[in-house]
C-alpha cells in the first residue's frame, strides 16, 4: 500500500497523496481508468437506450417507405440543421476544455465551459421554438387536425416527438453536469488534472453530440429529394 | 442484523499472531442511519439482501393465492381479473426484483471485492443508488398493486398493454424501468471493478469462476436492460401521450413490441441463471475437495452463454405470426446455446468424480441444482424446436420449464451460496442438519409442485387460466400439495439463519476450508477486508484429495 | 489565439516555465481538435447538399447516413478522446455498436422474409375490416 502510494507521489510529482484519491484505489492513474471506463460502459447501455428507438425507425421506414418520406419532409430543416451546427461548435468546446483540463488551465476550463453551456442553452432554444411550429401545424399524432393523411405518417411523428424528446432530456442533464462542474471548478473544489470530473462530463457531452448526428438525417433530411 | 453479538469479538487489540484487529463491518457502527448512508459493498449486499426477501415474499404470498386457486376446478377464490392481477404481481416482482437483483446483488457485492483481494467496489456511491433506485423501483410496482393492480401478465404484451388494459400498466412499467437503471449501475459497477481492480499476479484465468459468472451476467445486464427500458418508455408514451408506434391503427405492429420486448427478456434468463452457475462452481469444487474440471472451458462456455444468449429471442414468438424463416433461424441458433449450458453440467459432474464429496446443506442445494437446470434445459429445447413448441406454447409445460430454470435453478444457487458463505457474512455457523433438511425439502417439494405442470401443459391444460376442466384436477392437486412442502422449505432457513445469528456458533475464517481470498480475512470481515493485502499464489481452486499426490496446476 | 496573459493563481507552484505560460493562456493548443471541427462542417454541409439531390431519390437519406457514421467516428476519436483512451474503452463503444446490429439483424429477419409485399401484409384494423366485408 505504501510503495503503491510512493511511486503515484512520485510520478505525479507530489509531495502526499492526492486528496483526490479516493480510499479504495491504489492510485490516481487505477482511478482514472476506473472512471473512464464506467462511463464509456455507461455510454454504450445508451447507445442500445436509443438503439430501441432506431430500431423501431427502421423496421418502419422499411415497411412503410413512402409515409416515412412523406411524414419526414415536414420537419423544420432549417432549424434542425442550426441545430447541429450549434452542437458541433459546443462539441469543439467540450472537447477543448477537457484538454485544458488536463493542462490544468483553470481560466480557459471555465471558459469554454461557459461557451458549451451557452451554445447548449440556445440549442434548447431552438428546439422549443421548433416544437411551437410544429404544435402550430398540428403535427402531433393525437392531433384531431394532423395534416397529413397515410397512418405511417403518425408513426413517423411518434418517433419525431420520442427521438427529439429524449435527445433534449439528455442535452438537460449534460447542461445540468456542466453547470456543476463550472461551479466546482469556479470555486476551486476539486484538482483539475487529479479529478476526472471535467474528463466525464466532456464525454457525456460527445455521446449527445453522436446521437445528434444520426437523429439529425433521419427525422430532417429524410425525404427532401424530390 | 447490527444487533449486540458482534460487539463482544469486535474489540481493537492485537491478535496472537501480532496482526492488528480491525472492527469488523458490523460492529462499527449500529444506527439505521449508518446502515442507509453506507457505502460499504458488504452492508449494502446485506441491505439487498434484505429487500431481495422482502420481495420475495411478496411475490411469494402471490403464488401462495395462484396455487390455492387452481386447486379447485371452479374458479371460486378470484375472479378472473383478480387471477390475472395475482399473476402479473407473481411474474414482476420476482423477475425484477427478486430474480435479476439476488445474486449479483447481494452475494456478487458482498464477495466480488473480497474475491479481487480490493477494498471496494470501484464506485461505492453508485452501488449505493442502486439500491435506492432497486427500492423506489418496487415501491412502483407495490403501489400499482395497491391501487388496484396490473392484468397483463410481467410480459407487458401488445395491444392489451396499449389499447386495452384499464390496470396501472403504466404505473408498473416505470417501477420496472427505474429499477433497470439499478441492474444497470451494478452491471457497470461489476464490470469496471473487475477490469481494474485485479490484484497484482491475479489474471484473467486466475480468477474464481463466481467472478467470472457475476462478470458475464453484468455484460448481459448492460447490454440488454437498455432496451428493456426504451421499450418500456414507448409503451407508458403510448398510454399516456398518445405517441404510438405499436398502435395498428397507424399501422403499427404489435409484434415489434415482442421483438424489442425478448431482446432484453430473453437474455435477462441469462441474467437469471448465470450467477447461479458462478455460485454452484464455487460449491461443488469445495465440498469435492476437486480443482474445477476444465477452468477454461467454463469461462468460455459463460461467456457464450452471455453472448449466444441474445441471439435466440424469437423462439419465445413462435406462434406470433413471425415470418416462419426467422422463426427456423432462432430455432436453430436455441440449440446452440444448448451446447455451453451441457459443457458446464459435464464440467460439475466431472468436477464431482473421484472426489471427496460430503453432504453440508450447500452441497445438497448446489447438486439440486445441477439436475433441476439440467431438467429445465433439457425441456427447453423441446420448446426451441418449432413443431413442438406449436403444441406446448402458452401451455402449463411453458410454466415448468422456466420455474425448473428461475426456481429449481437460481432459488436452489441463492440458497446455496447463502449457506456457503453465511459464516463469512455474518461471523455464525448455521445448524447443519436443519440446513440439509431444508435442503432435500426444497427439492422433494420443488419437483412435487413443477414436474405435474410437464403433464398439464403436455395435456393441454393452457397457462394463465383460473378455471379448468375437472381431468386437470389431479395433477393441480399434486401441484398444489409441492407447493406447500416448497413453502415450509422457504421458511425454514428464515428460521435457522435468524436463530444463528443469535446463537449460533462463532466462525473460524474459513470453516469450509474452502480456497479463495474471501477466506482468507476474518469472518465477518473488517470494514476495509483486508489488513494487509493479500497475495496471489498457486491456482485459484486449490483442491486435492488428500490421498493423490499434489500436482502443479495444468494450463487451465 | 491564446492571447491575454492574466495571472493565475493555482494550487501548485509551476514546475517549469513552458506549463506556467500554458496555465495562463486563455485556450489550450487548438490542433488537432479545430480541424476535425472544420472536417465535421464540411461533412455536415456534403449532408445537405446529398439529401436534396433529387438524383438519388429516397435512398439519399442512406448516404447521409454513412456521412453520419464518418461524423460519429471523428467525434469520438477526436472529441471524447478515444485516440488516447485504453483499448477496452474502444471495445466497450464497440459493444453497444454491435449489439445495435444484432438487435437490427435478427428484427428485420422477421420483416424481410415475412410472405407477401413488405407494408401491405401490414393492415390497419380498418383495411382489415373493409377487405373482409369486400370479400363477402
Amino acid at each position: 500500500m505504501t510503495e503503491a502510494h510512493a511511486t503515484t507521489a512520485a510520478s505525479a510529482n507530489h509531495a502526499t497523496v492526492s486528496p483526490a484519491l479516493a480510499s479504495h484505489f491504489h492510485d490516481l492513474r487505477q482511478q482514472h481508468a476506473a472512471a473512464d471506463l464506467g462511463l464509456w460502459i455507461f455510454l454504450a447501455t445508451e447507445i442500445l437506450f436509443f438503439g430501441g428507438l432506431f430500431a423501431a425507425y427502421l423496421v418502419y421506414a422499411v415497411l412503410y417507405p413512402d409515409g416515412f418520406l412523406e411524414a419526414a419532409a415536414e420537419t423544420e430543416i432549417v432549424i434542425g440543421t442550426i441545430n447541429t451546427a450549434l452542437l458541433l461548435t459546443s462539441g469543439l468546446a467540450a472537447a477543448l476544455a477537457v484538454k485544458a483540463a488536463g493542462a490544468d488551465m483553470r481560466r480557459s476550463v471555465m471558459v469554454l465551459i461557459a461557451v458549451t453551456i451557452g451554445l447548449g442553452v440556445v440549442f434548447l432554444g431552438a428546439k422549443g421554438y421548433e416544437y411551437w411550429l410544429d404544435l402550430g401545424h398540428h403535427l402531433y399524432p393525437t392531433s384531431p387536425d394532423f395534416p397529413l393523411a397515410a397512418p405511417p405518417a403518425k408513426l413517423f411523428w411518434s418517433l419525431y416527438w420520442m427521438m427529439t424528446g429524449l435527445h433534449a432530456v439528455h442535452i438537460l442533464v449534460g447542461l445540468g453536469t456542466w453547470g456543476v462542474v463550472l461551479f466546482q471548478t469556479f470555486r476551486r473544489s476539486f484538482s483539475l488534472t487529479d479529478n476526472s470530473r471535467v474528463r466525464i462530463a466532456g464525454l457525456y457531452w460527445g455521446f449527445v453530440d453522436v446521437m445528434w448526428l444520426f437523429i439529425w438525417p433521419l427525422l430532417y433530411l429524410m425525404g427532401r429529394a424530390t | 442484523m447490527s444487533d449486540i453479538p458482534y460487539r463482544d469479538v469486535d474489540v481493537q487489540g492485537e491478535k496472537p499472531g501480532g496482526r492488528l484487529m480491525e472492527e469488523s463491518y458490523l460492529g462499527e457502527k449500529f444506527s439505521i442511519w449508518s446502515w442507509l448512508t453506507t457505502t460499504d459493498h458488504k452492508r449494502i449486499g446485506i441491505l439487498y439482501l434484505l429487500s431481495t426477501t422482502l420481495f420475495f415474499f411478496i411475490g411469494g404470498a402471490a403464488a401462495t393465492l395462484i396455487r390455492l386457486e387452481l386447486f379447485t376446478p371452479a374458479g371460486d377464490l378470484l375472479t378472473d381479473d383478480g387471477y390475472n392481477k395475482v399473476f402479473t404481481l407473481h411474474g414482476v416482482v420476482m423477475v425484477w426484483f427478486f430474480l435479476v437483483p439476488v445474486i449479483p446483488s447481494v452475494l456478487g457485492n458482498f464477495l466480488i471485492p473480497l474475491m479481487l483481494g480490493a477494498k471496494d467496489l470501484a464506485f461505492p456511491r453508485l452501488n449505493l443508488m442502486s439500491w435506492y433506485l432497486n427500492i423506489i423501483g418496487g415501491g412502483f410496482a407495490v403501489w400499482a398493486m395497491l391501487a388496484g393492480g396490473v392484468d397483463t401478465g410481467w410480459t407487458f404484451y401488445t395491444p392489451y398493454s396499449t389499447a386495452f388494459a384499464n390496470s396501472h400498466v403504466s404505473l408498473t412499467a416505470i417501477g420496472v424501468f427505474i429499477s433497470g437503471f439499478s441492474t444497470i449501475a451494478t452491471g457497470v459497477n461489476m464490470i469496471v471493478t473487475v477490469h481494474t481492480m485485479r490484484p497484482p499476479g491475479m489474471g484473467w484465468f486466475r480468477m474464481p469462476l463466481f467472478v467470472w459468472a457475476i462478470y458475464a451476467t453484468s455484460l448481459i445486464m448492460l447490454l440488454s436492460t437498455p432496451v428493456l427500458a426504451m421499450v418500456l418508455t414507448l409503451l407508458v408514451t403510448e398510454r399516456l401521450l398518445g405517441l404510438g408506434i405499436f398502435d395498428p391503427n397507424r399501422g403499427g405492429d404489435p409484434i415489434l413490441f415482442q421483438h424489442l420486448f425478448w431482446f432484453y427478456s430473453h437474455p435477462a434468463v441469462y441474467i437469471m441463471i448465470l450467477p447461479g452457475m458462478g455460485v454452484v462452481t464455487e460449491v461443488i469444487t469445495c465440498f469435492s475437495r476437486r480443482r474445477v474440471f476444465g477452468y477454461a472451458a467454463m469461462v468460455y462456455a459463460l461467456l457464450a452463454i452471455a453472448v449466444i444468449g441474445f441471439f435466440v429471442w424469437g423462439h419465445h414468438m413462435f406462434t406470433s405470426g413471425q415470418s416462419m424463416y426467422a422463426s427456423l433461424t432462432f430455432s436453430f441458433l436455441s440449440f446452440i446455446v444448448a451446447v455451453p449450458s451441457a459443457i458446464k453440467v459435464f464440467n460439475w459432474i466431472a468436477t464431482m468424480y473421484r472426489g471427496q464429496i460430503t453432504f453440508e446443506a450447500s452441497m445438497l442445494y448446489a447438486m439440486g441444482f445441477v439436475g433441476l437446470f439440467t431438467m429445465g434445459g433439457l425441456t427447453g429445447l423441446f420448446l426451441a424446436s418449432v413443431p413442438v413448441d406449436l403444441h406446448l406454447h402458452d401451455t402449463y409445460f411453458v410454466v415448468a420449464h422456466f420455474h425448473y430454470i428461475m426456481v429449481g435453478g437460481m432459488v436452489s444457487a441463492f440458497f446455496a451460496g447463502l449457506h456457503f458463505w453465511w459464516p463469512k457474512i455474518t461471523g455464525r455457523l448455521y445448524p447443519e442438519t436443519a440446513a440439509q433438511i431444508a435442503a432435500l425439502l426444497m427439492f422433494f417439494g420443488f419437483n412435487l409442485t413443477f414436474f405435474p405442470q410437464y403433464i398439464l401443459g403436455n395435456i393441454g391444460m393452457p397457462r394463465r387460466y383460473h378455471a379448468y376442466p375437472d381431468a386437470f384436477q389431479v395433477w393441480h392437486v399434486l401441484s398444489s400439495a409441492g407447493a406447500v412442502i416448497l413453502a415450509a422449505a422457504y421458511l425454514m432457513p428464515l428460521g435457522y439463519l435468524v436463530w444463528s445469528l443469535i446463537w449460533g456458533k462463532r466462525a473460524p475464517s474459513n470453516p469450509w476450508r474452502a480456497s479463495g481470498l474471501e477466506w482468507e480475512t476474518d469472518s465477518p470481515p473488517p470494514k476495509h477486508n483486508f489488513l494487509t493485502n493479500p497475495t496471489i499464489e498457486g491456482s485459484v481452486y486449490d483442491y486435492h484429495p488428500a490421498q493423490e499426490p499434489r500436482r502443479e496446476p495444468a494450463d487451465d | 489565439m491564446s492571447l491575454p496573459k492574466t495571472p493565475q493563481r493555482t494550487g501548485r507552484a509551476p514546475d517549469a516555465e513552458r506549463q506556467h505560460a500554458d496555465r495562463r493562456a486563455l485556450l489550450p493548443p487548438l490542433m488537432p481538435e479545430l480541424g476535425v471541427f472544420v472536417a465535421l462542417f464540411a461533412l455536415a454541409a456534403t449532408s445537405v447538399l446529398v439529401a436534396f439531390w433529387s438524383a438519388l431519390g429516397g435512398l439519399a437519406i442512406l448516404a447521409c447516413l454513412a456521412i453520419a457514421v464518418v461524423m460519429a467516428a471523428l467525434v469520438m476519436i477526436f472529441f471524447m478522446h478515444l485516440r488516447s483512451a485504453m483499448a477496452v474503452m474502444t471495445l466497450a463503444g464497440l459493444a453497444g455498436v454491435v449489439w445495435l446490429a444484432i438487435l437490427f439483424g435478427l428484427t428485420m429477419a422477421d420483416y424481410l422474409t415475412r410472405p407477401g409485399n413488405l407494408g401491405a401484409t401490414m393492415q390497419t384494423p380498418a383495411q382489415a375490416e373493409s377487405e373482409a366485408e369486400a370479400a363477402n
